[in-house]
């Protein structure tokens, strides 16, 4: 069997040394030969699987694009396609108007403004008591807090209706965001988060003095500051979708949102509804979501990860840009090219 | 710590005792709708002395067409009264809860706390939750007037001797047939005067439905003669003579060989290609109505609250025409849809501004704009003679035909159950009989219906 020289370590192409020359086997050179193939196809069914989970997640999105430039018959028709002939996009403007989006949209930011703009009052505070304050009936009122968690929403709206009802809180702002001011899941996340602060830190402000009140606004709430835009950007997402809560805790439109708009295209007895107008309308509610994803999603993996600095997506080289150059890299390796 | 658990354990075993010792009533059935009597009626006129608001509920939406004719009713009612009565007008309040469940649970929650509306829109499978709460209609329209409603739309409105709910979001379930493809098999099309006057004659059978349908199947083209979205339940029982609950829908009645009948009849048109498998797509209910007004089915089983829209759809493409489901032993069109109920928890004068709202609402021009805009039928024989009907009749046929149906009544000895069960019973009926559908319509009839029967039982048991 012949034997393959193989050179590696060559410094320069003029080098005086001799360059070191490893004597390989034909069976290993074959060896290396495959364990480098199996590498590359692990590699293309590594893209393969990451393309198609990653289809799975983009093609309900894209059909729902595709279902809201079609017409009503070619929409009814539930075509699993994605191609349309000829794009309708004055169903935009048709679902726009007959869901009353003008009127349900103010409603639904001013839902969502309140909601962020006054539960940091609340929540902040409370979750920083629970993890840094030692009081009578804390874990009693955590625990509380917590079964409130456990219970499903379902079961709890006609109670709360009923007392809402009593004390005059349906059809009004207030009794709609009350809940939201002291989510638990809100106290919970920025309580685990400032638990994570070491007791030094604390420690160190409070033998400067420091009130809790100091301590919280200048020495934590800085510290956990990543934790806020993802907490910012989880309610933002579950209060603008926000549907049985705002149906059942209002009676008349005047406080109605645009989910409840939107869902209310579907309603048609006896009728098939008009889906490309319900997924234009689903669409347009979406778009400030998937805006705010966009430029905030580095943010909240940095918050659920840990760690500091803040840095926007759009920064440096975007992900799609990445992605093809790895898969570039992948297959046009110099390095291989030369070895073999 | 011992004591206090000790208190909460007497008190829940003091509600148990109490909750078993409820007297219950003694009712058998319905009752007569026209009950021969003296009614302790609602005066008639303007009702009240000052302005008035009250609150009315409705389970469509705000934004879909049949939420948005009512809006309209309601602003014309109030436009009306400001002019009418500047110094003692009504103000109605529409609220639009989205679903009958939302509006139920809602409703529910609010009659406790007394916080209900004074009129709303129920689902007829529904009245009968609102018992106590409802006022006898009986007291605010006269015997001519309830005389006046077509006998189709009163099938659910008496529950234990009570009128509860005014026919108002009226439908009907039934064939909407694609008239070009049944004249191609040459066999002549059914009469339905002739099934309302004399129905023994009539030739339309479940057995000619099976051939029909077999003609003008074409699995070439991939064309099916017949689409529903399941069994029709009612229908499949009350033409062989039987009702699927007692009375006062407390107990399931179909556990014998007309139920299973039912189920090895709708498998059979499954399995014999002539009917599409309700249970192969979960849009199947929409995707065979756009099959429909495609030309691709011959007959299809749906609401006729969508008839007016496939119409409209269909155009001059085809010839379409309406059918009701076909006979055994008699014939039956089930009503859908639903009433309006006026509570009767609330001060005397928004009771009668209440009704004088419902009033306005059941005047034949009314009834006529709703349906015409809405889908649904009219309610009244009168307002089906008005010039505006007419002439919607002239440019949707199919409607004038479809509210013929609702002439339909069962023979004697016959009822339609109503009770507090029924809409929940009604909604785990039609999900159990999709079994007969699944493993491409392989399973057994008698399995299916045993397990139909337990679980409506069941239902029927925990919630009367």
């Amino acid at each position: 069997m012949e034997n393959i020289f193989i050179e590696t370590n060559l410094k320069t192409k003029d080098t005086f040394y001799s360059p070191v020359i490893e004597e390989l086997t034909y069976r290993q050179y074959k060896a290396i030969k495959v364990k480098n193939r199996v590498k590359y196809v692990l590699t293309i069914l590594n893209y393969l699987i990451m393309i198609i989970v990653g289809i799975t997640f983009l093609y309900p999105f894209l059909w729902m694009l595709s279902m809201s430039l079609r017409t009503y018959t070619e929409a009814i028709s539930f075509n699993p396609g994605l191609i349309v002939g000829k794009l309708h996009w004055n169903n935009y403007i048709e679902a726009w108007h007959k869901a009353k989006m003008g009127v349900y949209v103010g409603n639904s930011i001013t839902y969502a403004v309140l909601v962020l703009g006054l539960q940091y009052f609340f929540i902040v505070p409370a979750a920083y008591a629970f993890a840094r304050m030692e009081f009578k009936g804390n874990k009693l009122l955590f625990w509380v807090k917590q079964i409130g968690m456990m219970l499903p929403g379902e079961a709890t709206f006609i109670p709360i209706y009923f007392f809402y009802s009593k004390v005059g809180l349906i059809d009004k702002w207030t009794g709609l965001i009350l809940p939201s001011l002291v989510s638990m899941f809100g106290i919970y996340m920025f309580m685990n988060h400032f638990k994570a602060i070491p007791d030094e830190i604390v420690e160190s402000a409070k033998l400067d003095k420091a009130s809790h009140a100091k301590i919280m606004l200048k020495i934590m709430i800085p510290m956990i500051f990543p934790v806020f835009i993802t907490h910012f950007l989880l309610t933002f997402i579950s209060n603008w979708n926000s549907y049985y809560w705002v149906m059942v805790m209002t009676n008349t439109e005047k406080l109605k949102t645009l989910p409840v708009a939107v869902r209310g295209l579907l309603r048609v007895e006896g009728v098939a509804p008009e889906w490309h107008k319900v997924m234009a309308g689903n669409i347009l509610q979406l778009a400030p979501i998937l805006l705010m994803y966009m430029f905030g999603s580095s943010q909240m993996k940095r918050a659920m990860i840990g760690g500091r600095k803040i840095k926007f997506a759009s920064d440096k080289e975007g992900k799609i840009k990445t992605f093809f150059k790895r898969i570039t890299k992948g297959f046009t390796s110099k390095e291989t090219k030369e070895k073999y | 710590m011992k004591r206090i658990l000790l208190i909460v354990l007497m008190s829940l075993i003091s509600l148990l005792l109490i909750s078993c010792f409820e007297p219950t009533r003694e009712f058998n059935e319905n009752g007569e709708i026209y009950e021969d009597k003296e009614w302790d009626m609602f005066e008639s006129g303007h009702l009240v002395t000052e302005p008035v608001k009250i609150s009315y509920w409705s389970a469509h939406s705000a934004v879909d067409h049949q939420g948005l004719a009512q809006n309209k009713l309601v602003d014309q009612f109030n436009a009306m009264q400001r002019e009418t009565y500047p110094d003692s007008y009504i103000e109605v309040v529409p609220s639009f809860q989205g679903g009958y469940i939302t509006q139920n649970t809602k409703l529910q929650a609010a009659l406790m706390g007394n916080n209900n509306p004074e009129i709303a829109a129920i689902g007829i499978s529904s009245l009968a939750l609102y018992l106590d709460y409802a006022v006898d209609m009986r007291e605010i329209f006269t015997y001519d007037e309830i005389r006046n409603i077509y006998e189709g739309f009163l099938q659910f409105a008496m529950y234990q001797g009570k009128f509860i709910g005014y026919p108002y979001f009226a439908a009907t379930n039934a064939f909407i047939v694609n008239k070009t493809r049944w004249n191609e098999t040459e066999i002549p099309f059914p009469n339905i005067t002739e099934m309302v006057e004399n129905p023994e004659n009539s030739p339309w059978t479940w057995e000619l439905l099976e051939e029909v349908t077999s003609l003008m199947t074409n699995k070439n083209e991939d064309i099916y003669g017949l689409a529903s979205n399941g069994i029709a339940i009612y229908e499949s029982l009350f033409t062989q003579g039987i009702a699927p609950y007692n009375p006062i829908a407390t107990k399931a009645t179909f556990d014998n060989e007309k139920g299973e009948k039912m189920f090895e009849y709708w498998q059979n048109l499954v399995l014999n290609g002539n009917m599409k498998n309700p249970a192969e797509d979960p849009n199947h209910n929409t995707k065979i109505q756009a099959a429909f007004t495609n030309d691709e089915i011959g007959m299809l089983f749906a609401s006729s609250s969508g008839f007016q829209n496939m119409s409209q759809q269909i155009g001059d493409d085809f010839l379409i025409d309406v059918l009701p489901f076909p006979k055994v032993t008699n014939f039956y069109s089930n009503q859908s849809g639903g009433g309006i109920i006026i509570f009767n928890n609330k001060s005397s004068t928004r009771q009668k501004a209440a009704v004088e709202f419902l009033r306005w609402l059941q005047a034949d021009d009314q009834i006529v704009q709703f349906a015409t805009e809405a889908g649904y039928l009219p309610t009244t024989y009168s307002s089906t003679e008005t010039d505006k009907w007419l002439s919607h009749v002239e440019l949707y046929p199919i409607m004038g035909k479809t509210i013929e149906l609702m002439r339909i009544t069962l023979p004697e000895g016959l009822y339609v159950p109503s009770g507090r069960a029924k809409a929940l019973a009604d909604d785990d009926f039609g999900k159990y009989t999709r079994g007969i559908f699944l493993d491409g319509a392989t399973r057994d009839p008698k399995e299916v219906l045993r397990d139909t029967f337990d679980r409506v039982n069941t239902i029927l048991n925990q919630n009367s």
